[in-house]
């Protein structure tokens, strides 16, 4: 069967992807990156590997997320995309009229404005992650809710409590203090919910024009509350297509198959076998002193990159 | 003002900020009124560690690049040059200027002479340019006459003019290159910042070589010929907010693919400008593009953005 691989490898989840000729889902991964992306590669493809039937034929791969790069290094990626382009792409598959994504993940919140199927504007956040994945884990944490469990409890509040969630340190301490003067760990999960899609719609998608139909992807699309609280703020109807967290890695294999290379250079899923070493090291060569990284699998230099030069890239 | 006795004094130039309002004119200048001059290097990571070092956090990005360029003149000169600007005269080519308005430098400009004596212990070299009150060629001529060697009036007088045809020369030459870039086939890109901005290459972080190297043609807003198109924004109050609308006008005649817009954090100029540059381009539906940059810019953010942005150009 010939089939293409999308991978992509964000902050804190590693998503893998086959589709066939006819772009259908033959397999879905989604795991935590548990701060290696290099494991969580290997670990991807020692799981497809064991788990694929034997007559597939892996025709193309591509590579996003915020370690694509690395990824497509160490895998043999035939294509290294952005994960604003590669989300557009699987979004207006699921969707073909889609007009704006939404997009939550780790630790990036982005969206993108699309027409006729096609980007045409996004943003991303700049420096805040108030509202991404990691801070919604830690409050999760914090509060002894399990993190799956979140969005079902923020349903259950008849009246949310207003949380200031401008910043994430501000609205961890405004939660903290709402606990204290006695609101109930519902109205506060709620209140969150609210605030962080006013922070996302007060920082992120200042300015866009946001039109119907709005598909809301990533981690962050999972949890029912905070769905809700777009639903409720937007007064709109928010989709959520039945691949919401492997979207990106859909995307980039949706690509990749669109332009198919004559040839591909995936290492095969045998790579997650071998050892692949990411080292780094400081250049001397001048005062910017730039953090040179290094890409090794058995031992042999396969790719270096991080100069501002071009003195080791090339 | 009291010099030190030697044949030829040396006058130290930093390469930041208001160098680069005016590239090759400081030297220009006072190499033809008798002193050596010894530019500061081209920004590099330790200057910027330096700088960032000393400012007080609220300071903007090229405000600390200054610094660390200061710094590094610091005791390796006789005297190092700063001017306070305080107001310009938009020049009388551009017959839209009518009354010959005069518009204001960053506040930032107007303190900087001050600021640098209280940093350094070699000794500032200063003037004052308030073209309010006097044209700038004649406050030149005093100022020249208070340092040169020369007392003799016609020497002066050459001096400064040798200073303006170079500038001149380049300014011919980067219009030109203009007119080549707009006939180019690639996909143009207007780069729209402060020069200190464009022309530290590592300051954003590369970003023209960045552009070249997805294939597209960067061009930088200051390259573009002041026509007499009159600026349809409403009145800016400082100098470059005019200059920067008023090319923009004059661009838009052209066919553009995108335009990106590079900000300093912590800018206060450019949070006002922003608005009316960015309304612009979605006007005439040309994608844009808002990156800000600072010491803590990662080459990954900058990258992903630049490359979602290519994508989404016609």
């Amino acid at each position: 069967m010939e089939t293409y691989l999308g991978i992509d490898v964000g902050s804190i989840s590693t998503k893998f992807v086959i589709i066939n000729e006819k772009n259908e889902i033959l397999h879905a991964l989604y795991f935590r990156t548990e701060g290696n992306p290099i494991n969580a590669v290997k670990k991807g493809l020692r799981i497809l590997k064991k788990e694929l039937p034997k007559n597939i034929q892996i025709n193309g791969v591509g590579s996003t997320g915020s370690a694509r790069q690395l990824t497509g290094i160490i895998t043999g990626a035939d294509i290294i995309k952005n994960e604003i382009t590669a989300h557009a792409k699987g979004a207006a598959f699921f969707v073909p009229d889609v007009r704006t994504v939404i997009e939550i993940g780790g630790q990036d919140s982005k969206i993108i404005i699309l027409e006729n199927g096609v980007a045409v504007d996004f943003a991303m956040n700049l420096i805040c992650a108030a509202g991404t994945g990691a801070f919604l884990d830690a409050q999760a944490f914090r509060l002894k809710i399990p993190i799956e469990k979140f969005g079902e409890i923020a349903l259950k509040s008849k009246s949310p409590t207003p949380i200031g969630s401008r910043c994430t340190i501000f609205a961890e301490s405004d939660m903290i203090h709402k606990q204290q003067i006695g609101h109930s760990v519902e109205d506060i999960v709620a209140g969150l919910c609210q605030g962080l899609v006013r922070n996302f719609l007060a920082n992120i998608a200042k300015g866009k024009n946001i039109k119907s139909p709005i598909v809301f992807l990533g981690g962050v699309s999972e949890n029912i509350g905070m769905r809700k609280a777009f639903e409720e703020t937007l007064e709109e109807k928010i989709i959520i297509p039945k691949y919401n967290t492997v979207a990106g890695a859909f995307g980039v294999a949706l690509i990749v198959k669109e332009k198919p290379p004559k040839k591909t250079k995936f290492f095969g899923f045998e790579v997650s076998e071998k050892d692949i070493r990411c080292t780094s090291f400081q250049c001397k060569g001048c005062p910017n002193q730039c953090e040179v990284l290094e890409a090794r699998i058995e031992g042999e230099v396969i790719a270096r990159w991080g100069d501002r030069c071009g003195k080791w890239s090339s | 003002m009291v010099f030190p006795k030697r044949a030829k004094l040396i006058l130290g130039i930093p390469q930041a900020l208001f160098y680069w309002k005016q590239p090759f004119f400081w030297e220009e200048f006072f190499q033809n009124l008798g002193f050596e001059v010894v530019l500061s290097p081209k920004t590099n990571k330790e200057i910027v560690e330096m700088g960032v070092k000393i400012a007080d956090p609220e300071t903007c990005f090229s405000v600390k690049i200054l610094f660390g360029h200061l710094l590094f003149l610091e005791n390796k000169v006789d005297l190092i040059f700063i001017p306070r600007l305080k107001t310009k005269r938009m020049r009388s080519q551009n017959l839209y200027y009518k009354s010959q308005e005069v518009f204001e430098y960053c506040p930032k400009f107007f303190g900087m002479p001050d600021l640098a004596k209280i940093l350094l212990k070699t000794k500032i070299l200063t003037f004052t340019l308030d073209e309010k009150k006097e044209r700038i060629e004649k406050t030149l001529e005093k100022f020249a006459k208070t340092i040169a060697k020369t007392s003799k009036n016609a020497d002066v007088k050459k001096a400064i003019e040798k200073a303006f045809s170079v500038t001149n020369q380049k300014e011919k030459e980067a219009e030109e290159s203009f007119f080549q870039k707009a006939k180019s086939e690639k996909k143009k890109i207007i780069l729209i910042s402060h020069p200190y901005n464009l022309y530290d290459e590592y300051a954003n972080i590369g970003i023209k070589r960045k552009i070249e190297g997805v294939g597209g043609e960067a061009i930088f807003i200051n390259e573009i010929p002041s026509t007499s198109t009159p600026n349809l924004a409403p009145r800016l109050h400082w100098e470059f907010g005019e200059e920067i609308m008023g090319k923009i006008n004059t661009i838009l005649n052209y066919d553009i693919a995108g335009a990106i817009e590079i900000s300093a954090f912590l800018c206060g100029c450019d949070a006002v400008l922003k608005e009316f540059v960015e309304r612009e381009f979605k006007k005439h539906r040309i994608p844009f593009l808002y990156l800000m940059i600072d010491e803590q810019t990662g080459e990954a953010g900058i990258q992903t953005r630049l490359e979602a942005f290519w994508d989404t150009l016609k």
